[in-house]
């Protein structure tokens, strides 16, 4: 496969220039996979519309407040993102550790109608809470 | 011919099924096989012994044992999958099998002895999925200390071309040597001695598909 761990992949958050490099890249991927463990170690996958432009301090995720995301995240904050870019082998991985936010202004601004679909309940927002990730460390593998 | 003649002794017998009841009332009971003449392969057997020195046709049972037991197999996996919400799919033997087959990139998930998920990508083995799935990786690799620590792992495969993930939960184990046919043999070095080389079995648990 030949896939290398790119050199501007930084864990350290004080220097951030090399993500900038990311935000094009970010506004191109619809979805991101959401790793979580739940209390018996199993981990769990899940797919979330895409609501970020980059990886800087924090990740927002919109999703539906009564997804057992939200109840594992309580007990084991520690998640893993991955963006995969559709049509490439490039894809970011992510580690951090995520909160809920029961944040209505935040949900008004992440909302976007093209994430509509992927929520049945439509525009009740107040159904949907906030996953925000802040961001411990950045991989991008090519 | 003793394997024919008791054969024939059963016409008799009323089976449960219908293919050797029609195949038997097609001869008179009463007369008796002429050795050499018929009955040369009883394409049904109802015990199992492979000794009985008869020919049959080659392939036909062993063909239809393994299609039973494929058929186990995808009902096992239908039954674990789990769909968690409204995007993912419940993964069926095929769908699973094609992903497996297209997808350029496997990502191994695991967690280290601090309970902290690694996920990294791996070579993806060509290779029929049947529950297992194997990957290789160097000795000093740390990978393989999570795994000791921590059995359950994730296999995502990304399938670039529909831009569907199908993610395995599984039980993983490490080895010292795969099993004949893991189809791994593509990917090792060509030195096999220059690096030390140890093998991971994942078991598959579940299956999910997202798109």
């Amino acid at each position: 496969m030949g896939m290398t761990l790119t050199p501007w992949a930084a864990p350290d958050p004080a220097s951030h220039a090399p993500l900038g490099q990311l935000a094009g890249v970010m506004r191109t991927i619809p979805a991101a996979l959401i790793t979580t463990v739940d209390s018996t170690g199993i981990m769990h996958t899940r797919l979330l519309p895409n609501t970020n432009t980059d990886c800087h301090r924090e990740l927002h995720f919109l999703a539906p407040g009564d997804m057992p995301i939200v109840a594992e995240v309580r007990k084991r904050p520690d998640v893993l993102v991955t963006f995969s870019r559709p049509g490439s082998d490039r894809f970011i991985v992510v580690h951090g550790s995520a909160r809920i936010e029961r944040d209505l202004d935040l949900v008004e601004r992440l909302w976007h109608p093209a994430i509509a679909s992927w929520f049945p309940a439509g525009e009740d927002e107040a159904a949907l809470v906030v996953l925000t990730i802040a961001v411990d460390g950045v991989e991008v593998w090519d | 011919m003793a394997q024919a003649y008791e054969f024939a002794q059963r016409d008799e017998i009323q089976l449960p099924f219908g293919g050797i009841e029609g195949r038997a009332s097609a001869r008179t009971p009463n007369q008796a096989p002429v050795p050499g003449s018929g009955l040369r392969s009883p394409t049904l057997r109802l015990l199992g012994d492979d000794d009985d020195g008869v020919e049959r046709k080659p392939g036909l049972w062993a063909g239809m044992v393994e299609l039973g037991r494929w058929a186990a197999h995808a009902l096992r996996v239908a039954m674990w999958a789990t769909p968690t919400a409204g995007e993912c799919l419940h993964a069926d033997p095929s769908t699973l099998r094609g992903l497996i087959r297209t997808s350029r990139i496997a990502l191994l998930t695991t967690r280290d002895r601090c309970g902290k998920l690694h996920t990294r990508p791996m070579a993806p083995t060509r290779r029929l999925f049947d529950g297992e799935i194997w990957f290789a990786t160097p000795d000093a690799d740390p990978l393989l200390d999570h795994v000791r620590a921590r059995a359950p792992v994730q296999v995502t495969y990304l399938d670039r071309e529909t831009n569907r993930s199908l993610v395995l939960n599984g039980v993983a184990r490490v080895c010292q040597r795969a099993t004949h046919g893991a189809g791994i043999a593509a990917m090792m070095p060509r030195r096999p001695k220059a690096t030390a080389i140890s093998f991971i079995r994942v078991d598959v648990m579940s299956a999910d598909v997202w798109e």
